[in-house]
């Protein structure tokens, strides 16, 4: 166990290295040089020393990665060029906004995705089956922006039962406020992940319903509902529930089209704004967090998969 | 390696696509492959049958006797769908034709996504199966890096990508083919493992071939198979990624139609014009999809025993 947590960390170690060094890279690809692109193309030549200065671009690529990623390590991830003030002072408050808006729309996928995929399992290959297949796969064809499009037009625009944008925080407006403004983005976000993880479910339910042991619960006399959420549905889970939590993290860079549509103060709007307002030290430090998360994430899932599973830590490769 | 790297590939925007490379199989005998072409059924051929379609008009739209997208029409502006001969598709406010801007918009989208997927394909394959096959630190070296790009958010990269270089066709498909290749290369490399351990290769390699003849002509062959079924469902994953650059105002600059532009365009009139918005969001959904649906048709043909996503 040791051993396959030892080489997970390395590998997490190293994976991180390199996306720390790709964002980095990323942005100082830019034509013309950082500077210019923060100033644009009527820059003067003294804001233009000074900006070199101050963000050392005469040293040479290597050295100011390593002090940036030096002072990344230490959580100083730079100061915003236009107001001065530290990025992670603006990254901080945006974290539970996009942390809060993913664990809701995971949380509403798999409550859809687990009746789902069970019901169209114990119906496979007939008509409810087939009908629940058609929906998923067109759902996964819709765009996240389109969906978002479409639940504002009924449930804000027709029925006039949420907002169309904002965003109300627990503290200021109360629990109830809040879920009412995360509601349509966190239901955008869900719907194609629900369709996703129903699929998933249903391919592992169906081999686990021909097992021997659902055969002798049904012929000890258990009721359906038993049998398929009690008995198949632990053993049919465990690639829905690694696909939950990876996507999970995926859901927090995922959530940038949803957070500017609905107005929402989170990490993926940050780097919007910060992209529109050239502001290239918040873009990367934005990316980087988010990378950073997702890679994490990433990685305990595995050390929990290996924990759960003893075949996956001796597993051969 | 992470236990569960090779058995799913993370294709761009976040849905992650289970491969059980085990499971791919060389294509079985002729008889047994017409028969499961014919049980494809109607979906398969209708989806097909929309992108040929949807091809043909895009690449012949200048051509074909549609109105210019550009030309407005001030006096039948807003035009609903349906309504006139001339604008089958209704008109825009400005009074241009909602049928030629959608079709001049699939030229983009179409575009974007074939060139994208192409080039992102080749590319991957061929790192992905020199990978798979030599080994060793040249594999250990690619695996991580494809696991780095692949731990990017896919849009937030793309919009990194496109804030630094100009926006162009061009420019748009090298993008999204950078994002993709990773995910080929995990495939390929995944699918090479398998193939370079059945018996055609061991006897290849007994009969004395060489090494280049028995990647390009063993292994190369029964890995493309394997990824052409995955090549529609990517194609559609990036036209919903250009799509959404579009609609966040990022893709290609006007007067360039754009479905995903269009879609924003109309979202302020969503109260009172809806078709501003839905003709174009239903061509979308309707290309994507359809590639869904080829590419699920090509996986069910190519190997029985996986039929949905």
């Amino acid at each position: 166990m040791g051993r396959y947590v030892g080489t997970k960390i390395v590998h997490l170690a190293v994976v991180l290295l390199i996306v720390s060094l790709l964002t980095y890279a990323l942005l100082d690809l830019m034509p013309g040089g950082i500077e210019y692109s923060l100033f644009g193309p009527d820059a003067t030549p003294q804001q233009i020393a000074l900006a070199r200065t101050q963000l050392h671009l005469d040293d040479p690529f290597i050295v100011r990665y390593g002090r940036w990623l030096g002072d990344a390590v230490r959580g100083d991830l730079g100061r915003s060029f236009r107001d001065n003030r530290p990025v992670t002072e603006d990254i901080k408050p945006r974290l539970p906004v996009t942390f809060e808006l993913a664990a809701l729309a995971m949380a509403i996928a798999l409550i859809l995705a687990i009746p789902i995929g069970t019901f169209q399992a114990y119906r496979e290959r007939r008509r409810p089956d087939r009908i629940l297949g058609v929906a998923t796969i067109t759902l996964i064809s819709i765009p996240q922006f389109l969906s978002a499009v479409i639940l504002i037009t009924i449930f804000a625009i027709k029925l006039e039962w949420l907002p169309i944008s904002g965003f109300s925080r627990i503290t200021s407006d109360g629990l109830g406020a809040n879920l009412k403004s995360l509601a349509l983005p966190a239901f955008s976000l869900a719907l194609a992940e629900m369709a996703v993880l129903s699929q998933v479910l249903r391919a592992d339910m169906i081999t686990t319903l021909k097992e021997d042991f659902i055969l002798s619960a049904r012929a000890k006399g258990m009721s359906t509902s038993n049998v398929l959420f009690r008995q198949a549905l632990r053993p049919s889970s465990i690639s829905l529930l690694t696909l939950a939590a990876l996507n999970a993290g995926r859901l927090l860079g995922g959530a940038v089209i949803v957070e500017v549509l609905f107005g929402l103060p989170g990490l993926g709007k940050m780097i919007v704004d910060a992209i529109a307002a050239n502001e290239v030290i918040k873009v990367q430090a934005g990316v980087l967090v988010i990378a950073a998360i997702y890679v994490t994430l990433n990685a305990a899932t595995d050390i929990l998969y290996g924990f759960l599973d003893p075949r996956v830590r001796h597993g051969s490769k | 390696m992470a236990p569960n790297d090779d058995a799913h590939v993370i294709v761009n925007d976040g849905a992650v696509i289970p491969v059980d490379a085990a499971e791919s199989q060389p294509p079985a005998a002729g008889k047994v492959k017409r028969r499961a072409w014919a049980g494809l059924g109607i979906g398969f051929w209708l989806a097909a049958f929309w992108i040929t379609l949807l091809a043909f008009v895009a690449v012949f739209a200048p051509v074909l006797p549609f109105r210019s997208y550009q030309q407005p029409d001030f006096n039948n502006t807003l035009v609903p769908p349906f309504h006139s001969f001339k604008d089958p598709l209704g008109t825009d406010e400005l009074g241009r034709s909602m049928l030629s801007r959608v079709v001049w918009g699939a030229r983009v989208s179409l575009a974007v996504g074939i060139f994208a997927v192409g080039i992102g394909m080749v590319v991957g394959t061929a790192i992905g199966v020199l990978a798979g096959y030599f080994r060793g630190v040249v594999d250990r070296v690619i695996t991580v890096v494809a696991d780095a790009m692949i731990a990017f958010p896919p849009l937030v990269l793309l919009l990194a990508m496109v804030t630094i270089f100009e926006r162009s066709l061009r420019n748009i498909v090298i993008a999204l083919a950078i994002l993709i290749v990773p995910s080929f290369i995990r495939l390929a490399r995944a699918s090479t493992f398998v193939v370079a351990e059945r018996e055609f290769v061991t006897a290849a390699k007994v009969m004395g071939a060489s090494r280049l003849r028995i990647l390009t002509r063993e292994i190369l062959p029964n890995v493309l198979i394997t990824l052409l079924a995955y090549a529609p469902v990517v194609i559609a994953l990036a036209i919903i990624a250009e799509g959404s650059l579009a609609f966040l105002g990022l893709s290609l600059p006007p007067p360039t139609p754009s479905w995903g532009k269009m879609i924003n365009d109309g979202r302020s009139k969503l109260d009172t014009a809806l078709h501003l918005t839905y003709v174009p969001g239903t061509f979308m959904v309707l290309t994507v999809l359809s590639f869904n649906w080829v590419g699920r048709g090509l996986h069910a043909v190519y190997d029985p025993r996986r039929g949905v996503l």
